[in-house]
């Protein structure tokens, strides 16, 4: 995972009124948070190099604000090195994490994926807090497009 | 991506996926039209993509979340949708007609059950073959065991390696897609549905080699390569169908009277 901003711009169709927050409290693999194995918000958000291979709710388009990102200490996976762990993962893996694997290198390609991996320090944020917190933060990382 | 908890991704509307049948679909849960199928869901999902143990804590979240709704409900803005019946006249009089849709409607009139569900096999048509698939799961699911299933499974290994074909029409083309570009998503989602169905029947079985089938073929399936993966799953399911008939006759439920007399006797308990 790169520390530094990506070159290639990453988008987001959304809502108008922001970005959906992600649940930094559930931890999981990529796979896991590409096929929505552990539900539908984790600790990543999903973005696209390519606005037209997303197929989700929401009437805006923004661009990940990269340079912000990276220099706040979130991590970004970008698409080819998200495929690569992913084919990986179909390869070596077993049972789940293969079947994981398998359905997100076939959604993460169709989609042009990459994903945010929020680094957020959530001590002292109680559980059930979690979201609507992340929802505040998350915002000053994509712009309107 | 909520479109994985959309009705176009549940098995109980058979006949479209997320790229395949434009237009309304048919939920048999509800047993109801469904208008805006991306955009409608409920607690009872069912997913096509994966086999319901793998995602099991997904649609857990999912049932609580939506919970409060007794039917089908807005997967976006949590509103209630009211149940609409089908009707064929109605189609008729607004050039709606839909041939596989119609025909997944007459499903409660259709008895027994299994004898229509086995009326979906044999085809080359993809959306068919969807249909056949999904719905294979749903009786499973609803039955809750392998003994009323066996044989539905045993008919779909061996079309687990026949071409699912799409005519343009029967695939949900967004703005920015091309055809072929849809068509072999379209194609996946079949394929994805059949081996889940399978997986899933070796989760009730208790058939470990089933229930991970996905861990026996190799290249293919990793690689997205139809024409490999072809090659493996004939290969395969000679292995599978031994299996399944093996794990049956050792059960004593090979075409047994028991069986038999359970497979609808199971659905008819599970829809009441």
């Amino acid at each position: 995972m790169s520390g530094a901003p990506a070159v290639t711009p990453y988008y987001r169709r959304d809502q108008s009124d922001g970005i959906s927050p992600p649940d930094l409290s559930k931890t999981c693999s990529y796979a896991e948070h590409i096929v929505k194995a552990r539900g539908k918000r984790t600790q990543y958000t999903s973005v696209s190099t390519n606005l037209t291979k997303i197929r989700i709710f929401g009437d805006s388009n923004y661009i990940l604000i990269s340079q912000k990102t990276a220099e706040d200490g979130h991590g970004l996976v970008e698409h080819a090195e998200l495929i690569q762990t992913l084919r990986q993962e179909a390869q070596q893996g077993e049972k789940e994490v293969r079947l994981h694997a398998l359905g997100a290198l076939r959604y993460a390609t169709m989609r042009c994926e990459g994903l945010v991996l929020w680094r957020f320090n959530i001590d002292g944020v109680a559980r059930k807090d979690v979201i609507t917190w992340a929802q505040g933060r998350v915002q000053v990382y994509f712009a309107k497009v | 991506m909520l479109e994985l908890f959309s009705c176009r991704n549940c098995v109980q509307n058979c006949g479209q996926s997320l790229n395949v049948g434009r237009g309304i679909g048919f939920c048999l849960q509800h047993n109801s039209v469904i208008e805006k199928p991306e955009r409608t869901t409920c607690k009872y999902l069912q997913r096509k993509d994966l086999p319901r143990f793998v995602v099991e804590e997904a649609m857990l979240e999912h049932a609580a979340e939506f919970a409060l709704f007794p039917a089908l409900a807005t997967l976006d803005t949590k509103e209630e949708v009211k149940r609409i019946y089908y009707s064929e006249k109605f189609s008729w009089e607004h050039d709606s007609y839909d041939p596989v849709l119609n025909a997944i409607a007459q499903y409660f009139k259709s008895k027994p059950a299994w004898a229509f569900i086995q009326s979906f096999s044999g085809g080359l048509d993809g959306r068919r073959s969807l249909t056949h698939a999904a719905i294979i799961r749903r009786y499973m699911n609803h039955c809750n065991t392998w003994v009323s299933s066996y044989r539905l499974t045993l008919g779909l290994i061996q079309e687990v390696d026949i071409d699912p074909l799409f005519d343009e029409q029967s695939l949900v083309i967004p703005p920015d897609m091309k055809p072929d570009e849809v068509r072999v998503q379209a194609h996946w989602d079949v394929i994805f549905c059949r081996l889940s169905g399978i997986q899933e029947y070796g989760w009730h079985a208790g058939l470990q080699d089933l229930m991970w089938a996905s861990d026996k073929i190799n290249g293919g399936l990793t690689e997205m390569n139809w024409a490999l993966l072809k090659e493996e799953f004939g290969k395969i399911k000679k292995a599978w169908t031994a299996m399944i008939i093996g794990h049956a006759k050792h059960q004593e439920m090979f075409f047994s009277l028991d069986a038999d007399q359970r497979d609808d006797e199971d659905e008819l308990q599970s829809s009441q």
